[in-house]
């Protein structure tokens, strides 16, 4: 496989792609799904708590209100907020500077993935990662629970795009996750 | 910088699991003295004795002295939790980390100097500047350097070293972390 090439100086877009990118990564289906079902519920605690205080006239309706209105927070807003969040958060660390060195190349080759850049370089293979992502805009290389290196999509053709995304899946198998993907079709 | 810091400290180290817990452990302990699990204790104990407080106040109100005793009830479980279970957890998560990252298990070669840390290892060279760290602590065992770029804790083992070679590394360490030095190792005359 000839190797993939990149060479990108890291934008705050794309610091804050990668930060939400990770946050996807972390919180799966089930948590987001957990998220809207809990949302729901509250909303029919609330509803129930109203009916409670209408038909049988106990001093709930505060109660209700903070139930329906909680509810509908985490079933229409919650998880918006919490990627405008850390968007918001991210954006703040590139600002300080805190993203690390701008100009990096990273190459895919068929045994692993190389990174260069004034601070870093290396050499890893695929097996050493510990997981890695794929969603609209980035792709992450997770070389620990909480460490990952954020590679633009932009910086690849569409092309590019798809022999990493393959090579990825192949290399990592259930390590690598793609947004929007279903686990059986990987 | 004074003279004796001019020469760069080399050391060759393989880190375990027990000296990245340690590490760990030292770096919470220090770099963040309201959470510790003291003080965490004391607060849930203050609230459950505080609502403990209201129970012979609230001896007509059957409702409010339920509420007195459960918040009193589960704060209390809470100050025991967070003593007997707090380093259990703390240990778990470090572990857990460290078996996520193979990388930070490998056999590496650190280079200290005045500015920065150079480690080497067979898939990795990492360069971290001094400045970007936020507090290095000192133990009898080794040293943990927290708050890096491109990986948060750096941990250096003293272990091993010959006492010259440790007493040095130890001396270039409180030198340039200064005010931002914490341990339990004893310091020597000034840094």
């Amino acid at each position: 496989m000839e190797p993939v090439t990149l060479n990108f100086a890291m934008t705050r877009e794309d610091f804050t792609n990668g930060a939400a990118a990770r946050l996807k990564m972390q919180t799966g289906g089930t948590y987001r799904a957990v998220t809207r079902l809990a949302g729901a519920a509250l909303i029919l605690t609330g509803c129930v708590l109203f009916a409670f205080h209408f038909t049988a006239g106990r001093p709930v309706q505060w109660l209700a209100g903070l139930c329906a209105v909680f509810g509908a927070f985490l079933l229409f807003l919650g998880l918006q907020v919490e990627e405008t969040a850390v968007r918001r958060m991210a954006s703040a660390r590139f600002e300080k500077g805190l993203c690390g060195v701008a100009a990096q190349e990273v190459v895919f080759r068929e045994d692993g993935a190389e990174f260069r850049s004034e601070r870093y370089e290396a050499k890893i293979p695929y097996e050493m990662f510990y997981a890695a992502y794929a969603d609209e805009t980035t792709v992450l290389l997770c070389t620990a629970s909480d460490e990952s290196r954020i590679i633009p999509k932009r910086t690849m053709s569409l092309e590019e795009q798809e022999r990493v995304e393959h090579l990825l899946a192949a290399k990592l198998n259930r390590k690598f996750k793609q947004e929007g993907a279903r686990e059986w079709t990987k | 910088m004074p003279k004796q810091y001019d020469e760069p400290v080399s050391l060759k180290q393989t880190l375990t699991p027990e000296d990245y817990t340690e590490a760990f452990a030292q770096v919470a302990f220090f770099a963040a003295p309201m959470r510790r699990r003291s003080v965490r204790a004391l607060v849930c104990v203050t609230v459950a004795a505080v609502a403990a407080s209201f129970l012979p106040l609230c001896s007509g109100h059957g409702a409010a002295r339920a509420v007195a005793a459960a918040v009193a009830v589960v704060f209390a479980v809470a100050a025991a939790a967070v003593w007997f279970l707090g380093p259990v957890l703390e240990k778990r998560r470090a572990e857990k980390w460290f078996r996520s990252c193979p990388l930070a298990a490998l056999p590496s070669e650190i280079t200290l100097t005045g500015q920065s840390a150079v480690i080497v290892t067979s898939c990795e060279r990492l360069t971290e500047y001094w400045t970007d760290f936020t507090i290095c602590v000192e133990t009898d065992r080794l040293i943990a350097v927290a708050g890096g770029r491109e990986r948060f804790l750096l941990v250096l083992k003293k272990d091993g070293l010959p006492p010259e070679e440790a007493e040095k590394l130890s001396g270039l360490m409180r030198y340039v972390f200064d005010g931002r030095w914490a341990g339990t190792a004893p310091r020597k005359g000034g840094s």
